[in-house]
């Protein structure tokens, strides 16, 4: 999936999904070449993951909110909020 | 009284007799059900010190308001006896016939005490009660003894059973129904072989008292339906508990190696993706529309349902990433009745052990066959397999070298399948868990890692836990009903307010359940207090190498770090104050008296000098 038709500013993010959510993005890993600057946000509605789905994003193992910008190399892991026994 | 059927069965297997007893409305308000009421006989009936595998020992069957109810996930039932693992209060709740069953047989409550002298089973149809020969099924699995009783009572029967593990008294068997269903983690299928009760039949025709029967039934069978939407929309029982396995990796959290790794580069082999894509059929308890019991084919072409904590522990923790071989792992230990989160503990710890030096052996980490082996051998106690059916505690203290601080367990009870290393606030869930470590009463790891930071041990982690504890190992354990509806997709917790009042014509809000959840987390410390008068708040610690810095990971988002003894005793502090607790971990005379627990705080001074 490339979305660098939108801006000039190249990075890579490596992307994985998690849990019923790779149902909803269709994919559970990937490197995405994403133009920047972007949040991630912005990201979960450009790989179909609604606002209405309860998730957990972390950056580099850190919990991230949605409105925190992407970096270039960032490792980014979506999950649903609710899960485990 | 609506709500309740107010029906107790006694039963003496010693005496082949059986009893019907009432309970009245002030019991049922005080302790509503399940755990509440299993604690409550327990504490009442059993002299501190009885031996847990002796005819003295009781078996509780125990279920709540809303269970058997038609309304989301109401198919649990409660079962509890002192533990023969712990040697403190001990209970599990599995889904089953026996919920709707035994209620419409006119009891919520079901006590089983003595020893028969030849093995036997119980089948309780309403008021008819018989003691019935177990030698054909004596000494058979959990699935055939079900298919054998099944043909006997019918397929509408609700079945509680043992496999040889339970018959052999290991001390992490459990109790089986419905095939894919187990419960009781800390040895009550052992309590039940002590008995030599091979299994309980529950047939049940009559109605369950409810205060407004039509609008329950509306509002259940409507909530079913939207809550089988929500589920469908969101895609979670396509992956069920499993979906977490994957993140657990992600986060360092995922039990690998008897827990001395966080994550491994094989893990996808064993997640929810990898499960969804081999399954075969899907089960579910009663009155679900959720199912989370997925089924794929083990090694050797067993059905087989997984869930999270199977797969991490007979998985990850043993370092297994095929999926059909963690499948074989997890058949075995349901047909003989092997609890396999403790199973996938004790492997490990066997495992370890033997890498330690501590032990000689042939079992190393990734032998999957020889895993095999040796779950054959802890059902039917043969050979090390006698050593490995006493749990990780135990085998420590035999082993001795100081393997005590690498045994995965707190009071006894094996951890599961979350690697706390450095996650304070859920190593504080494990080790306040009310039977010993279990994810079931508080599971806040999500919230930790997702909004704390994950090195704190802040307030509000001590205040999530309690928060928790008091819904999770409170709330859904007394009006006996499952939690994932609301856990897992968000489900509104007044949801089950309106079902209560609905059922029972009482008119609670949540801040009613809490002090039940209270009430009955004092009294089950009381129990643990009274079975060890030297209690102290050395048994609310989580294994020591968690704290150990030669066990932090040399690499990855925690790398070099681990719990800090100071910070996590200050945490321990904070929890018992909000608890009102004293610095032992045990609760205030006046905090008992607050709670309507004066005359338990007078009989648990006769042990232990309470502040």
């Amino acid at each position: 999936m490339s979305y660098s038709k939108f801006t000039s500013n190249k990075m890579k993010i490596q992307l994985k999904i998690i849990g019923y959510l790779i149902y909803h993005a269709e994919f559970s890993e990937k490197e995405l070449e994403i133009s920047g600057p972007i949040t991630a946000g912005k990201l979960l509605s450009m790989i179909n993951i609604k606002k209405q789905l309860p998730r957990i994003i972390l950056r580099n193992g850190k919990g991230i909110g949605s409105r925190e910008e992407l970096e270039d190399g960032d490792r980014i892991v979506i999950s649903p909020l609710f899960s485990g026994g | 009284m609506k709500g309740w059927t107010g029906g107790i069965l006694r039963i003496n297997l010693s005496s082949k007799t059986s009893k019907k007893e009432t309970f009245n409305k002030e019991f049922a308000k005080k302790w509503v059900g399940g755990r509440g009421f299993a604690i409550k006989i327990l504490w009442d009936e059993l002299k501190p010190g009885v031996e847990p595998l002796g005819p003295q020992n009781k078996l509780i069957v125990a279920l709540g308001p809303i269970a058997g109810i038609p309304a989301p996930n109401t198919g649990k039932t409660v079962v509890a006896a002192k533990s023969p693992l712990t040697g403190g209060y001990g209970d599990g709740n599995l889904g089953s016939r026996v919920t709707d069953n035994l209620r419409k047989a006119g009891y919520d409550l079901l006590i089983v005490e003595g020893k028969a002298d030849t093995p036997v089973y119980t089948s309780i149809e309403d008021d008819k009660v018989e003691f019935l020969p177990a030698q054909e099924i004596w000494g058979k699995g959990s699935y055939e003894t079900m298919d054998w009783l099944y043909g006997k009572h019918g397929r509408g029967a609700g079945i509680l059973t043992i496999g040889q593990a339970g018959e052999n008294k290991v001390l992490f068997s459990i109790i089986r129904s419905m095939k894919g269903r187990a419960g009781g983690r800390p040895g009550m299928g052992a309590v039940m072989g002590s008995k030599n009760l091979k299994a309980i039949v529950v047939k049940g025709t009559k109605k369950i008292p409810v205060a407004e029967p039509e609008a329950i039934k509306e509002l259940g069978i409507g909530d079913l339906r939207k809550v089988k939407e929500i589920d469908k929309k969101t895609g979670w029982s396509r992956q069920g508990t499993t979906g977490i396995l994957a993140w657990c990796n992600e986060v360092a959290a995922l039990p690998v190696r008897n827990m001395r790794k966080t994550s491994h580069e094989d893990a996808w082999n064993i997640d929810g993706e990898r499960l969804d894509a081999a399954r075969v059929a899907t089960y579910g308890c009663p009155n679900c529309t959720m199912r989370c019991g997925i089924t794929i084919l083990d090694k050797e072409g067993h059905k087989v349902e997984m869930d999270y904590e199977n797969i991490g522990m007979l998985g990850s923790n043993l370092e297994i990433f095929d999926l059909a071989q963690v499948g074989s792992l997890n058949y075995l230990c349901d047909e003989y009745g092997l609890d396999t989160i403790s199973s996938g503990a004790v492997l490990a710890f066997y495992a370890d052990a033997i890498d330690q030096g501590a032990i000689e052996g042939d079992f190393t980490f990734g032998d999957a066959e020889k895993a095999k082996d040796l779950l054959r051998m802890i059902a039917y106690r043969e050979g090390i397999g006698d050593l490995l059916a006493q749990g990780t505690m135990r085998m420590a203290e035999k082993i001795g070298k100081g393997s005590d601080a690498y045994a995965m367990h707190v009071k006894g009870l094996e951890i599961s399948a979350y690697n706390c290393k450095f996650i304070p606030g859920m190593a504080l869930a494990f080790a306040t868990s009310s039977i010993g470590a279990h994810h079931k009463e508080s599971w806040i790891i999500t919230y930790e890692i997702n909004e704390t930071a994950r090195g704190s041990y802040g307030k509000e982690k001590v205040e999530k836990v309690i928060e928790l504890q008091r819904i999770r190992g409170g709330l859904f354990e007394f009006i006996v009903s499952c939690r994932f509806p609301w856990i897992e997709l968000g489900w509104d917790l007044d949801n089950y307010a309106i079902y209560f009042n609905t059922i029972t014509g009482l008119d609670w809000g949540l801040n009613d359940f809490w002090k039940v959840s209270d009430r009955i987390y004092a009294l089950i410390r009381a129990f643990w207090a009274r079975e060890f008068p030297d209690w102290d708040r050395a048994r609310d610690y989580p294994p020591r190498i968690w704290f150990d810095p030669s066990n932090a990971d040399r690499e990855g988002i925690i790398a070099g770090r681990v719990l800090e003894y100071d910070k996590y005793d200050q945490m321990l502090d904070h929890y018992y104050q909000l608890r009102a607790w004293d610095k032992r971990g045990i609760p205030k005379k006046q905090t008992m008296e607050e709670l309507g627990l004066s005359e338990e705080a007078q009989e648990l001074e006769d042990y232990v000098k309470l502040e």
